[in-house]
């Protein structure tokens, strides 16, 4: 019913990001090639925390918003596809505020969303696991489990 | 049967909108539930409970007449418990009683004590002890922190309050957090929460209404704002959205009724009674036996199953349960084969009486019990010694391979019965529709036999159902039985009642016109009597 507002609020959004965003990350909807650019997909990326194995990588999110936004959360999708235990092979990413059944709420804005995914990357909840691989390592094998998050860190370094 | 099909209708048509929480049909209700609320609206925008009151006062007379909270009041016979069914929407009288004397107790607005009563399953005792030890924790972890604050502060004051933030906030315009609209908003486009957080009108109806798609979990729905925790209640849903507040009104009552500890919904298919219980012995074990009045279906107060006497709730549940885990294996040997008592070849039994002949050693022998056939017969009344199991045959082979067998037949006994009296029922259910219609026909037919002269048939049939669904529940009330006298008296019971309920389902197949009425009728309330009897013996504690 609300699906009216998607287009207004994201508008509103991509000015609130321009006017103030924190360090670091960049948000922007995806350019056509035709110089007009699509309000409903997001490509940003998020920098790794200072202090943590996930330093020095900025990694790439896609986020694809529906008609039903802000009702509905936006699919968030890492891409490529990281190596995080509560990333889905897909690259989709399994976090309770991006949720609508669990802790989505209409006002949570794209910097919070963000935040939020940049946390995670650090601090990965073990109680929903959506891929096999990083989640048996971070049980199972920590050493190992680290030292696969610094290579991916390093192999998201921009290049620049 | 018109007079009562019409009131059918006329009953199902009113309540209908209780089926479903009221998806497309509550038209009807919506009428007089949105002019309420407007007029709620106009009058005083912060409250949306007049309508809830007004009913309620006389409502609470009502109750002390014909309910009696009374603990004095002799036990209402009849229905057996004191158990009234009604249609949904006459509970909210009874919803709306447990609120207000919550808002009494604890002095917090009826919104708030809704929520905390919802969130401790509607016990009134349990919610007031923990919200005496510590309010505001008990508040926070229901999400009414805010809501119960709002009212702590003097009236005048939040009037002033609210004048002094309108002039402050006239001067500038709000944002709304979800559309962030660039234009944003006057204060009095804003709808806010009691924890302070604001959104515009238009947002608001967009949450509201996507709630509600949501079904009934739209009572648990938070503020808009990410992380807050507060629920919102009927009075944003009043002010944002009036003419969704009977569907979110339907889906609070609906959540009552399925919490709350002295009600049921009637199990019928598609039928939006519910049955509500007086006082606390109709959710005793056995005994709180409901009938709708509006579908006519018969169920256990406690488990919603249909009446299980002798059985209790808990072991039918556990029965169940076995029955479920089981009935795979059981139902294949049970089809398929049984090993002869003498020589262990597998037997497929597919057509035929119980008197066995094994073909490989030609041992006679009975197919129900596997016992020599020659202590079977009328002479010693043999055949019915079926019913009872005997554990000892076999008893000193203590391997874990031959207690299992043993276990498994011990169950396959019980199953066995249970299942055939279960498939008995059903017959006997059909015959009381076939004998229904034949009383029709006969009633049109107006020969020389007229339709009351088959009603001793109906009452035969209908008193076959009950007896087959005693014996049913009888059997599994048994396998839970410890052996001893206790157990061989209820089987004496057992016995007694299958015999002669054996006889009369007998009798009441015979082709009409060989069919000694005077003898049916006879046997009718004979059987009638052994099941009495059964039931009170379980009843009474099993005591000579």
């Amino acid at each position: 019913m609300s699906g009216g507002i998607a287009r207004g609020r994201l508008m509103e959004e991509r000015k609130a990001w321009r006017k103030d965003h924190p360090y670091g990350f960049h948000a922007r909807p995806v350019s056509r090639g035709d110089g007009s650019s699509n309000i409903m997909l997001w490509e940003t990326g998020i920098p790794g925390k200072e202090g943590t194995d996930w330093e020095g990588g900025l990694y790439k999110v896609m986020l694809e918003f529906s008609e039903e936004y802000p009702s509905k959360p936006p699919k968030c999708k890492f891409v490529p596809p990281l190596f995080h235990p509560n990333v889905y092979p897909s690259g989709t990413i399994c976090l309770s505020i991006l949720n609508e059944e669990e802790g989505w709420r209409p006002a949570i804005t794209v910097k919070q969303m963000l935040l939020g995914i940049q946390d995670l990357l650090d601090t990965p909840n073990p109680s929903s696991p959506a891929q096999s691989e990083a989640y048996n390592l971070f049980i199972n094998n920590k050493a190992e489990y680290k030292r696969r998050v610094k290579a991916e860190a390093r192999k998201n370094t921009p290049s620049t | 049967m018109t007079d009562s099909d019409e009131e059918y209708h006329d009953e199902d048509y009113e309540y209908e909108y209780s089926d479903e929480g009221g998806g497309t049909d509550d038209e009807d209700v919506s009428m007089d539930g949105s002019a309420d609320a407007a007029d709620a609206a106009a009058s005083s925008p912060t409250k949306c409970m007049p309508n809830k009151k007004r009913p309620f006062v006389s409502m609470v007379d009502r109750r002390k007449n014909n309910l009696g909270d009374n603990p004095n009041a002799p036990p209402q016979l009849g229905d057996g418990f004191g158990i009234r069914m009604l249609p949904a929407d006459e509970l909210k009288p009874v919803m709306n009683e447990q609120i207000q004397e919550t808002v009494e107790v604890l002095g917090v607005p009826p919104g708030a004590a809704a929520i905390l009563l919802r969130e401790h399953k509607w016990a009134k005792e349990r919610l007031f002890q923990s919200f005496f030890d510590n309010p505001e924790k008990i508040q926070e972890k229901c999400g009414v922190l805010a809501r119960c604050q709002k009212l702590g502060d003097d009236e005048e004051d939040t009037k002033a309050g609210a004048a002094n933030r309108n002039t402050r906030a006239n001067a500038k315009r709000r944002i709304c957090e979800i559309c962030m609209d660039e234009d944003c908003f006057d204060p009095d486009e804003m709808i806010a929460m009691p924890c302070g957080h604001e959104f515009c009108e238009t947002c608001w109806y967009g949450y509201i209404s996507n709630a509600l798609d949501k079904g009934p979990l739209c009572v648990r729905e938070t503020c808009p704002q990410a992380g807050c925790t507060e629920l919102i209640t009927e009075e944003e849903v009043c002010r944002a959205a009036p003419e969704l507040l009977p569907k979110f009104e339907c889906y609070q009552l609906r959540s009552f009724v399925e919490m709350y500890g002295m009600t049921r919904w009637c199990p019928g298919p598609g039928c939006g009674q519910v049955a509500l219980a007086c006082g606390g012995g109709a959710f005793s074990d056995i005994g709180g036996n409901a009938k709708c009045n509006v579908c006519e279906t018969c169920f256990c107060l406690k488990c919603g199953e249909e009446p299980h006497a002798p059985i209790t709730c808990q072991h039918l549940s556990k029965w169940q349960e076995k029955c479920k885990n089981e009935s795979e294996t059981a139902n294949w040997i049970l089809a398929n084969t049984k090993p002869c008592p003498k020589c262990s070849s597998r037997i497929e039994k597919n057509q035929g009486c119980n008197h066995m002949t094994c073909r490989s050693c030609a041992h006679h022998f009975c197919w129900i019990c596997m016992g020599d056939w020659s202590d079977h017969g009328a002479n010693t009344g043999g055949y019915y010694k079926c019913n009872k199991f005997d554990p000892n045959s076999d008893a000193n082979d203590q391997s874990d391979a031959a207690r299992a067998k043993r276990e498994l037949n011990r169950y396959l006994h019980y199953y066995k019965r249970f299942h055939s009296h279960a498939q008995a029922q059903d017959f006997a259910i059909k015959s009381v529709k076939a004998t229904e219609a034949r009383m029709i026909l006969l009633q049109e037919q107006n020969s020389d036999t007229v339709w009351t002269d088959v009603e001793f048939l109906k009452a035969a049939n209908r008193q076959l159902v009950e007896c087959r669904k005693v014996l049913k529940y009888s059997y599994a009330f048994a396998y839970y039985l410890q052996d001893g006298d206790k157990k061989t008296r209820f089987e004496y019971h057992q016995e007694m009642l299958e015999r002669f309920t054996e006889n009369l389902s007998e009798l009441s197949e015979k082709p009409i016109q060989d069919m000694n009425r005077a003898e049916v009728v006879n046997q009718t309330r004979v059987v009638d009597n052994f099941m009495k009897n059964i039931l009170k013996y379980v009843e009474e504690g099993m005591e000579d």
